[in-house]
């Protein structure tokens, strides 16, 4: 622990291979600020709060708010006993199973949106079903989700399953020794120890669903999203027209990101 | 009389009341996928006693004690704790305490709720856990430290926290697979005359796994060598130690010579009429060098023997100094067997001449090697000898014999203190510790 607290105390010392570390990876940091800064500064000339109180924005953030969490939770609770089996079991199919996590990752959200439509789309069987049911899946606040999930889940699944492979698993042997089942072993031990990655993951996941833009345009065009309305707004206003909204995306992924790291006490999402 | 005590009074009177077997495991087998990690390793454990499982790493001592512990269901056998079947009992519902080699307190938790944590599984109500919790860490001298993290301990205070974890659910068994094997010698030293006093007082059965021989036989009731998978040899140390009944157990508990030797006379006993011991122990003759010595093994079959003595049995001499046993007195044979009985027909000293090669200073003692004279005279081409260039040695330890390099030596050890074994029934090892002579370990 001290040898830990000294080693980053210590000044990072330029010799050459740093150096050369250094500019490549300034590079990439100049990189991701200067569109942001460049970004930024148009807001000045914008008319922030006037546009953020049109109805059909309003609309839009409320439908962000209101089917990201959702995404998120649905994600979360199937997504992390998938993530356990994956770190712990070894099973036929295991192989298959990772490849199908990853897929939504690999494919561009619209193919995964066109993937949606070919099963839940209103001209299929469950589609037409749901619809006539009363609860369509597509053009609907459900459809936004379904894509949400789809597209977002992958990041609580692979998060996860990284924390738990690191919960050395005598741990848990261990605890079941001790008198507990494998459940409340789970909960007791696994759990607490994956917690950092979990959260992580669902923070990631979370910002993934509330900036999802390509599958929910294929699968639920309307209602619109923060991200739905932003293109729209792009296509009849340009780049000040999508300032406004642009900001309260990235504010409430930000307040997320901070409340969740006080709650759960993680300290960096990333290394977690 | 503390709690801990009360409770070992309780387990003694158990034990009393009930002869069964503490732990019986029968005819276990497992394989992982195709490597067999045990075939058919049977054993069984008293009440109370503590067992030292040996044996090299890869040998399936692991697996045994997960498949005791419940954590590997075993492809066959049978495990009974307390006459009671357990082999597909999940874990939880076994009482088997486990303490693993690598620690694994919950970093979550404070050392007081780490040992806490398997009592609440128990359903022990909050005051009675409380109580139980103080004893346990009184047990292992750890009081104070009730409130830290487990990041906060030293490797030894960990090791006692999870000792104290593991028994405060008060196990039927405690399982420590090699407890020590992280920490340094002089801890693990003290840690280990700990456990066999946590032990004591406790009265718990413990299976106490090791790779460590000097471990095993400082801590031990009864040892148990395991090799490739299987019992290689049980039995108290001190006897396993002494009259090894293997080669394997023989090299494994300790550093030990191994001369090739010659079966002179495979029926020495039946001859000498009256010398027979009562259970009509074949007697052997078998030569080493020019010496001879009569050792009783009915199981020696082969005419090629493998001799095995223990460095601290062999002493060393200049030579012509105390040569009361030197090569022209070979004592071993018959007319030594006309004095008396059995016991002095064994009673030969085996005296071998020989050139100082190396002196080790070993600090408490010197490690004398020396190399034989006339052993390579002896050796049988049954098994690939050492290079011809490097002369059979045998190793002897002295504290006070002032020898150098290039000393011309006696080296003479009992026939009582030789283990022999058949030479073509055991396979050469890849240490080519083999042929005619050599240390082991």
């Amino acid at each position: 622990m001290s040898l830990a607290t000294e080693t980053g105390r210590r000044r990072f010392e330029w010799v050459p291979e740093r150096l050369v570390a250094g500019l490549l990876g300034g590079l990439l940091v100049v990189g991701f600020a200067l569109p942001f800064v460049a970004f930024l500064w148009r807001a000045g000339s914008v008319t922030v709060w006037q546009t953020l109180a049109e109805p059909a924005t309003r609309t839009a953030i409320r439908n962000s708010l209101l089917t990201a969490p959702v995404a998120t939770a649905i994600a979360t609770t199937l997504g992390v006993p998938l993530a356990y089996v994956l770190a712990r079991a070894s099973f036929v199919g295991k192989r298959a199973v990772e490849a199908l996590v990853i897929l939504p990752l690999v494919v561009p959200p619209v193919v995964g949106g066109a993937l949606l439509l070919s099963v839940v789309g209103r001209f299929t069987p469950i589609g037409a079903a749901a619809a006539s049911a009363g609860v369509p899946l597509t053009d609907s606040l459900l459809g936004v989700i379904l894509a949400q999930t789809f597209v977002a889940a992958p990041f609580v699944v692979i998060t996860a399953r990284a924390g738990f492979a690191a919960v050395d698993e005598r741990l848990e042997q261990a605890s079941r020794s001790l008198g507990h089942g494998p459940i409340a072993t789970f909960t007791n031990v696994s759990l607490p120890l994956a917690r950092g990655a979990i959260v992580a993951g669902i923070v990631l996941t979370f910002a993934r669903a509330t900036g999802e833009f390509g599958a929910t345009m294929m699968v639920a065009y309307n209602p619109r999203t923060m991200p739905t309305q932003l293109w729209v707004a792009f296509i009849s206003g340009g780049i000040d027209a999508i300032v406004p909204l642009a900001l309260a995306l990235l504010a409430i992924t930000l307040a997320v990101l901070a409340l969740v790291r006080r709650v759960a006490r993680v300290p960096t999402v990333v290394d977690a | 009389m503390t709690g801990v005590e009360r409770a070992r009074d309780q387990a003694a009177a158990d034990r009393d009341g009930d002869k069964t077997a503490a732990l019986e495991v029968d005819g276990l087998a497992h394989r992982y996928g195709r490597t067999q990690a045990l075939a058919d390793v049977s054993i069984t454990v008293a009440p109370g006693e503590l067992i030292a499982l040996l044996g090299p790493s890869g040998c399936g001592k692991t697996t045994l004690v997960q498949a005791i512990a419940g954590h590997v269901r075993p492809t066959a056998g049978r495990i009974t704790l307390h006459g009671t079947a357990v082999t597909t009992v999940p874990p939880e519902s076994r009482d088997v305490g486990v303490v693993f080699q690598r620690s694994t307190l919950y970093p979550h938790m404070t050392v007081a709720e780490n040992v806490a944590y398997g009592l609440a599984a128990q359903g022990v109500a909050d005051d009675r856990r409380e109580e139980r919790v103080c004893r346990y860490l009184e047990l292992v001298e750890l009081t104070h430290l009730r409130a830290a993290s487990p990041d906060a301990l030293s490797g030894g205070q960990a090791r006692r926290v999870e000792l104290a974890r593991a028994l405060a659910p008060e196990p039927d068994v405690l399982v420590l697979d090699e407890p020590l094997s992280a920490l340094d010698r002089r801890l693990r030293v003290r840690l280990r005359d700990e456990i066999a006093r946590i032990q004591r007082t406790t009265g718990v059965t413990t299976l106490f796994v090791t790779h460590d021989q000097a471990d095993a036989m400082a801590v031990a009731d009864r040892l148990v060598v395991m090799r490739d998978g299987t019992v290689a040899a049980t039995g108290t140390p001190r006897a396993l130690y002494e009259s090894p009944p293997n080669r394997f157990t023989a090299r494994f508990l300790g550093r030990s010579n191994e001369l090739a030797g010659r079966v002179v006379d495979g029926g020495v006993d039946r001859a000498l009429g009256g010398t027979g011991s009562s259970d009509e122990t074949d007697l052997v003759r078998v030569a080493v060098g020019e010496a001879e010595f009569v050792v009783p093994d009915a199981s020696l079959r082969t005419d090629q023997a493998l001799v095995h003595v223990r460095p601290e049995a062999v002493r060393v001499a200049a030579a012509g100094i105390g040569d009361d046993h030197g090569t022209g007195d070979q004592n071993g044979g018959d007319h030594d067997a006309e004095d008396g009985g059995p016991n002095t027909t064994r009673d030969t000293t085996v005296s071998l001449g020989g050139t100082v090669e190396r002196v080790a200073d070993a600090g408490s003692r010197y490690d004398v090697h020396v190399s034989l004279d006339s052993a390579t005279s002896i050796d049988g081409d049954t098994e690939t000898p050492r290079a011809a260039d490097s002369p059979p040695t045998l190793t002897a330890e002295c504290t006070r014999c002032g020898l150098a390099v290039d000393d011309r030596v006696q080296v003479a050890f009992d026939g009582r203190d030789v283990s022999v074994f058949p030479r073509s029934t055991e396979r050469v090892e890849s240490d080519g510790a083999d042929g005619s002579g050599g240390i082991v370990r």
